[in-house]
């Protein structure tokens, strides 16, 4: 599968991609982007099969690009791995088409439990 | 309300939980440290605070290198900086999670320490915690102007 990890954090994408190889998902093709208008163009060229996407990132955050890969039809699965925890936020996430959250500060168990219905 | 406890359980489980990095509170006074770089995110809305994180230079770089899976000498300034600004930024997101209403996060700022300047926060209470991680020192503060809609 090729996943697309979204973060306007260096650190955190670096982290993001190890945990996933902790959880078991290694194998997979991983590629960047530092904001939703990077991830957009990721996603129209390269159409990766998931993509793990920040919320609060400038440019354009993880709500914003999440709006437009639906609106846009894009055949992808798509969740949240942010700090932000909040209920709302979650309710948010899925009412706009995403298919989870995982919430930050994450480990590898936690990462596992969110992601495998996804992977599956 | 955030308190103390709280804010230091949202710190371990971001640098411990996720990072592996055990942190300790250190009663020592805050000049104890030398502090070399502060990032600081705001939350917005119907809660206002700001969370101030100041950090000994070695910590910044200790998190950083851990982080980045690296040697902390061949880190850069920009990597220093966005490492110490994802864990304010961690932490004030869960916090943000604890806030009643609507509420906003800012992208963190990293700059030089403003531990030492003088304190001009407009806010009805301040939770300070301090502590070391391997022995690096941090102050992770949160000066809130409506903490009556924090709950615990």
């Amino acid at each position: 599968m090729k996943i697309l990890i979204v973060d306007d954090s260096k650190a955190m994408r670096m982290i993001v991609t190890r945990t996933l190889k902790q959880a078991g998902f290694s194998g997979h093709t991983t590629a960047e982007a530092s904001n939703g208008v990077e991830a957009l163009q990721k996603i129209e060229e390269d159409t990766p099969d998931i993509v793990l996407c920040d919320w609060n990132m400038p440019e354009m955050n993880g709500i914003e690009l999440l709006g437009k890969v639906r609106e846009a039809q894009h055949n992808v699965r798509f969740g949240f791995i942010t700090s932000e925890s909040s209920a709302e936020t979650k309710a948010l996430a899925i009412e706009n088409g995403a298919d989870f959250v995982l919430t930050k500060p994450f480990t590898a168990d936690s990462m596992q439990l969110a992601l495998e219905p996804v992977f599956a | 309300m955030i308190d103390g406890p709280t804010l230091w359980q949202l710190t371990e489980q971001a640098c411990d939980g996720m990072l592996g990095l055990p942190i300790a509170p250190c009663d020592d006074a805050r000049n104890s440290f030398d502090f070399a770089l502060s990032a600081q995110i705001k939350i917005s809305g119907d809660a206002e605070a700001l969370l101030s994180l100041h950090s000994e230079a070695s910590f910044a770089r200790h998190l950083a290198a851990t982080m980045y899976m690296a040697e902390s000498n061949a880190l850069e300034e920009d990597e220093i900086n966005d490492a110490l600004g994802e864990l304010v930024n961690i932490i004030a997101g869960n916090i943000k999670g604890m806030c009643p209403g609507e509420t906003f996060l800012s992208l963190p700022c990293v700059g030089q320490s403003l531990a030492d300047e003088p304190d001009t926060t407009p806010a009805e209470n301040i939770v300070e915690v301090r502590g070391t991680c391997e022995g690096h020192g941090f102050t992770m503060r949160l000066a809130s102007s409506i903490m009556s809609a924090l709950p615990a």
